[in-house]
């Protein structure tokens, strides 16, 4: 593996280390205590949090690990006789497919609207409970496809040299 | 090739030693990284959400938070990295002149200091302070309340992200590097 590939993957590889790691605290507690707040309360607080989240620094992190993982997919096929090529392929396409894919598809739409309930109304803790349940298990997936495909990063920069 | 000589030699050696050091290693690099990345979470999301909430549902969503974040499976994170790190440490002992050892005891001294007695001495006993303020009290004592944790703690919740996340990097690099060797 050259320099600038094995910068790459190792850059990658701790991307989604650290995304797993965000989606593991709402996975393991942070929604379990919005959950226990009133409705009122818990859909407030969730919405702040979807608002605070779009800053620089989480942004860098999930998409900025995106694109690594997307240029780890074409240089693996680039690379494809080597013994680490079909991690770096495996790594790439579970951080793409397994944790943006659901964020682009399934959170983010939730999220955009919860942001456009008000958390007062009627209705509004019915959707709570819905947006609760499918979110969270959504987020499991995520989290593990993340930790996943840091796992399989590392172990493509590990994987002897042909 | 003479990194396929040794590696033949070495599992001949001691196989058994050579997995459970993968394995202690694996599992520290797992706890280190998740943990790095709640403290992360909050600095870059749940703090800054809540920082937008009125008093009342600053504490109120914060004590629920410090409620439930003590549950098996963040433990497993938190409590683990230590005992993980502690584990990697004395199993790679044997080879002290390794860079893998270096990185591992860096690791450790990071995410001990760091990390874990931060928490204990600094924010968890914040959190009891915070614990202790009712649900019905009065608009200026939730203020004040607040005012005394939020800063502070995001502060230091800011330290033990740099921390853990320094120590997981290390740990990164101690996954790359030959277990016998002080280079790659």
């Amino acid at each position: 593996m050259d320099g600038f590939l094995f910068a790459l993957t190792l850059f990658a590889a701790l991307g989604c280390g650290v995304v797993a790691g965000v989606f593991f605290a709402f996975s393991a507690f942070v929604i379990r205590a919005l959950a226990s707040l009133p409705a009122q309360q818990g859909i407030a607080a969730m919405q702040a949090i979807n608002v605070a989240a779009v800053t620089p620094v989480f942004m860098a992190a999930l998409f900025g690990t995106a694109l690594a993982c997307g240029a780890l997919i074409v240089s693996s096929f680039l690379v494809w006789g080597e013994p680490f090529a079909a991690y770096l392929l495996t790594g790439g396409a579970l951080y793409l497919l397994g944790a943006i894919g659901p964020t682009g598809v399934y959170h983010v739409p939730r999220n955009e609207a919860l942001a456009k309930t008000e958390p007062s109304s009627v209705g509004a803790e019915d959707y709570w409970s819905r947006y609760l349940r499918g979110w969270t298990t959504w987020n499991h997936l995520r989290f593990a496809a993340a930790l996943a495909a840091s796992a399989t990063l590392v172990i493509a920069l590990r994987v002897p040299h042909a | 090739m003479s990194q396929i000589r040794i590696e033949t030699v070495s599992h001949r050696a001691s196989r058994p030693r050579t997995a459970v050091r993968t394995l202690t290693l694996g599992l520290a690099t797992l706890a280190t990284g998740l943990a790095a990345g709640v403290f992360y979470a909050y600095a870059v999301s749940v703090s800054l959400g809540l920082a937008a909430q009125p008093d009342a549902s600053y504490v109120a969503t914060m004590q629920a938070i410090n409620a439930r974040i003590q549950n098996p499976l963040f433990f497993a994170s938190f409590f683990g990295a230590v005992l993980f790190l502690l584990a990697t440490l004395a199993a790679h002992i044997s080879r002290p002149r390794s860079g893998r050892f270096w990185l591992v005891a860096l690791a450790c001294a990071l995410y001990i200091v760091g990390g874990f007695l931060l928490t204990a001495f600094v924010n968890v006993p914040m959190n009891e302070e915070l614990a202790r303020v009712a649900a019905n009290a009065s608009p200026d004592e939730l203020a004040g309340a607040r005012a005394a944790y939020e800063g502070p703690w995001n502060f230091w919740n800011g330290v033990r992200t740099v921390f853990s996340a320094i120590a997981f990097v290390a740990l990164i690099g101690a996954c790359l590097l030959r277990e016998d060797r002080s280079g790659r």
